[in-house]
């Protein structure tokens, strides 16, 4: 499990459209004015589940204003 | 790298979801669920039998795999739904004080700082929250924040053993060793820790302690547990006062009394913690987390640096 730091002004945003549109489980946590998206692996997931994640965060970063 | 295709069988998570959220609620493997489907059966077929009688022999079993799980003594264990439910017992007990002091860290989960700020409110005591700087440099940095917040009225130190919403390991054993060469007790909130990383409760001596069991030891939800070292346990009183308060048949154990009875209730998820145990033991699990671990470890990096963001720890093995 990680969390990962991010800059995001839509953290509730940025976790609906990870699930809505690219299917990921993943919260985004909130703790003293910073935001993290925490990432658990487990025995399923393998390193293409990590790779789709990778793939929405870029086009995320590119496509909308969710991510700084 | 572990046989991810062949473990994704063995769970009922929907295969069309990318789910990258075990950290939340856990999820139970097939086998699991349908040994504790097959107790909820039995309840039902005979349920004086299996409330009223023979619960006690059950929990007793079920208590002594969780025991040699995270190696404590049986009857210093009892079940609870969730780490709130433990939280809320030890609080309501602890029976502060005006100007008493609770200590903590200001990276713990939300739900126990709620719980904890309702009881100093109620009391007049202070809930404090020591900072803990980011980027952390190393785990000797936090056990100094907690520990220089000691005061002459700090009565108890609560914190994570995993935090929550920053996702790491707390040095909890420096913790505990610093805190009670000062006469502090500790209670470690290890919502995260049963069957994520080792834990040896004999070895880290704790005050309090409470894991939930339905996250990595992937047993049905609702089943935790709280310890309490044996001399602290005839302090907490049950969160629900029921027929084990004042028993009029007492077991050998107060403690036991107090908090198993709390009730009527579906003990089904505490009942299978025995095949979750087994479960991992058939499936050589101790290999398949360190190898998720070394996934997350070897991943944790590369999203920083694809974000532009600093990691708020080292990405060493003692954070993980």
């Amino acid at each position: 499990m990680f969390s990962i730091p991010i800059n995001t002004k839509e953290p509730e945003r940025l976790q609906n459209t990870l699930y809505e549109q690219y299917q990921i489980e993943i919260p985004v946590m909130h703790q003293n004015e910073k935001n993290y998206l925490r990432y658990s692996v487990q025995g399923f997931n393998s390193p293409d589940d990590l790779n789709h994640l990778k793939n929405a965060l870029l086009e995320i970063r590119h496509q909308s204003g969710l991510l700084d | 790298m572990h046989d991810y295709q062949s473990i994704r069988q063995q769970f009922l998570i929907n295969p069309d979801i990318t789910f990258l959220n075990f950290g939340s609620f856990g999820a139970c493997p097939k086998p699991v669920f349908e040994v504790y489907q097959q107790i909820q059966k039995e309840m039902e077929w005979e349920p004086v039998r299996f409330l009223a009688r023979n619960a006690p022999a059950r929990l007793e079993l079920a208590r002594k795999a969780l025991g040699e799980f995270v190696h404590a003594h049986p009857d210093d264990l009892v079940y609870v739904l969730n780490p709130s439910w433990a939280v809320n017992a030890v609080g309501r007990s602890l029976k502060l004080e005006a100007g008493d002091e609770v200590l903590t860290t200001n990276i713990e989960y939300g739900a126990c700082d709620k719980a904890w700020m309702y009881f100093c409110k109620q009391s007049g005591a202070h809930y404090i929250q020591q900072p803990i700087h980011f980027p952390v440099l190393d785990q000797q940095d936090i056990v100094e924040s907690v520990i220089s917040g000691i005061t002459p009225r700090t009565r108890l130190i609560f914190i994570s053993h995993i935090t929550s919403a920053t996702g790491f390991i707390l040095p909890v054993s420096d913790i505990c060793k610093a805190a009670q060469e000062r006469g502090i007790p500790v209670f470690i909130d290890g919502a995260h820790t049963p069957g994520h990383i080792p834990l040896d409760l004999n070895q880290l001596n704790p005050d309090y302690y409470t894991g939930a069991c339905h996250k990595w030891m992937m047993t049905p939800k609702g089943s935790s547990f709280l310890y309490a070292k044996k001399e602290r346990q005839a302090q907490i009183d049950p969160l629900i006062i029921s027929w084990g308060y004042d028993a009029a048949q007492p077991s050998h154990s107060q403690f036991l009394d107090y908090h198993q009875v709390q009730g009527t209730r579906d003990i089904s998820a505490f009942l299978s913690i025995p095949a979750a145990i087994q479960f991992r033991a058939a499936h050589d699990w101790e290999k398949v987390s360190e190898s998720c671990k070394q996934m997350v470890r070897a991943s944790a990096g590369s999203f920083c640096e694809q974000l532009d963001t600093e990691p708020h720890i080292p990405i060493k093995p003692e954070f993980f």
